[in-house]
């Protein structure tokens, strides 16, 4: 777990930056390939390593970064909603029903809608929706993991390119 | 000799760009009744796009599943990994990187200055040179690795 300790930080940092609205529109898909390289960076100079990163490790700590910037990000999130009892899926929504009834969508997207007002309405009553969380934690994972990975190999690239340089 | 070694990593990120393009270009082709599936499939696209309605291009009264700017990018890097599969060496600087960005840097300024309003071409065009640049230098990066190992 120690050896991880660099990806645990960065994780959390790019979940804080990912729920700051400004950067989030900026910066999208950067933050967490770049919280994995920092996290290698980081790995390096903490144990004071000068040799090769390998795939291998730039690929777990892609992976790690995303799955503790998944926590952290999921985290956030529901304890905003709970607080909050509103976020942008339930805000929304009233968009989604104004859109079925001016082009007629049809009898599926009407049961779709009632299944989202359902999560909707639970969120503003108790601040939670076990769905809501499901759906969240699922959609986060994979993006984070991916791009994780993505930031691994490219910082893997940089910081072994720098090395054999000097 | 090398470009059959490396075929295979091309082939393999032009696939994952081909399902990520597809992902963000869903709404034309799931149609008006899923709204469900388009919702679901809205959410894995959350962390990495801001989303809004506004900025994002439509197809079938339904947004895409990320901005205008950044289905450019996806979009501009999965033309470069088409190209890619080419028999021609294309290798760019991280100078060339930044500059890749410049336009869409100074269009996101421009935009915050309120020298002009948002235009959704101007920022799939921007996106485009940006995406593009950007595959090509992570493909390097990837290609410069496996090419070692396989030296090794």
């Amino acid at each position: 777990m120690k050896k991880y300790l660099p990806t645990f930080i960065t994780g959390f940092a790019a979940s804080v930056l990912s729920i700051v609205p400004g950067i989030k529109s900026f910066s999208c898909c950067l933050i967490v390939p770049g919280a994995v390289i920092l996290a290698l960076i980081l790995d390096q100079k903490v144990n004071k390593n000068s040799e090769r990163i390998q795939i291998g490790k730039a690929v777990m700590f892609g992976f790690m970064t995303g799955l503790f910037a998944t926590f952290f990000i999921t985290a956030l999130d529901v304890l905003i909603t709970f607080i909050t009892k509103t976020n942008d899926f339930v805000e929304a929504l009233p968009q989604s029903e104004t859109l079925i009834r001016e082009f007629k969508f049809g009898p599926m997207a009407e049961e779709s809608l009632k299944m989202m007002k359902q999560m909707g309405k639970e969120i503003q009553r108790t601040g939670f929706s076990a769905l809501y969380l499901f759906i969240l934690l699922t959609s986060n994972f994979i993006t984070n993991t991916i791009f994780g990975i993505i930031g691994g190999l490219v910082g893997m690239g940089l910081l072994n390119k720098r090395k054999a340089e000097q | 000799m090398q470009n059959k070694k490396i075929f295979p990593i091309k082939i393999l990120l032009l696939s994952a760009l081909i399902i990520w393009n597809i992902g963000i270009f869903s709404p034309c082709f799931l149609g008006k009744d899923n709204l469900l599936a388009h919702h679901l499939i809205k959410f894995i696209y959350s962390p990495v796009c801001h989303q809004n309605a506004e900025r994002s291009f439509a197809c079938n009264h339904l947004q895409f599943m990320v901005c205008a700017r950044c289905t450019g990018i996806y979009f501009g890097a999965m033309i470069a990994a088409l190209l890619n599969l080419l028999p021609v060496s294309i290798s760019i600087s991280k100078r060339f990187l930044f500059y890749s960005a410049l336009p869409m840097i100074i269009d996101v300024l421009m935009l915050n200055l309120e020298v002009y309003q948002y235009n959704k071409l101007l920022a799939f065009i921007t996106g485009n040179i940006f995406g593009a640049s950007v595959f090509i230098f992570i493909f390097e990066i990837i290609k410069d690795y496996f090419l070692e190992i396989i030296k090794e």
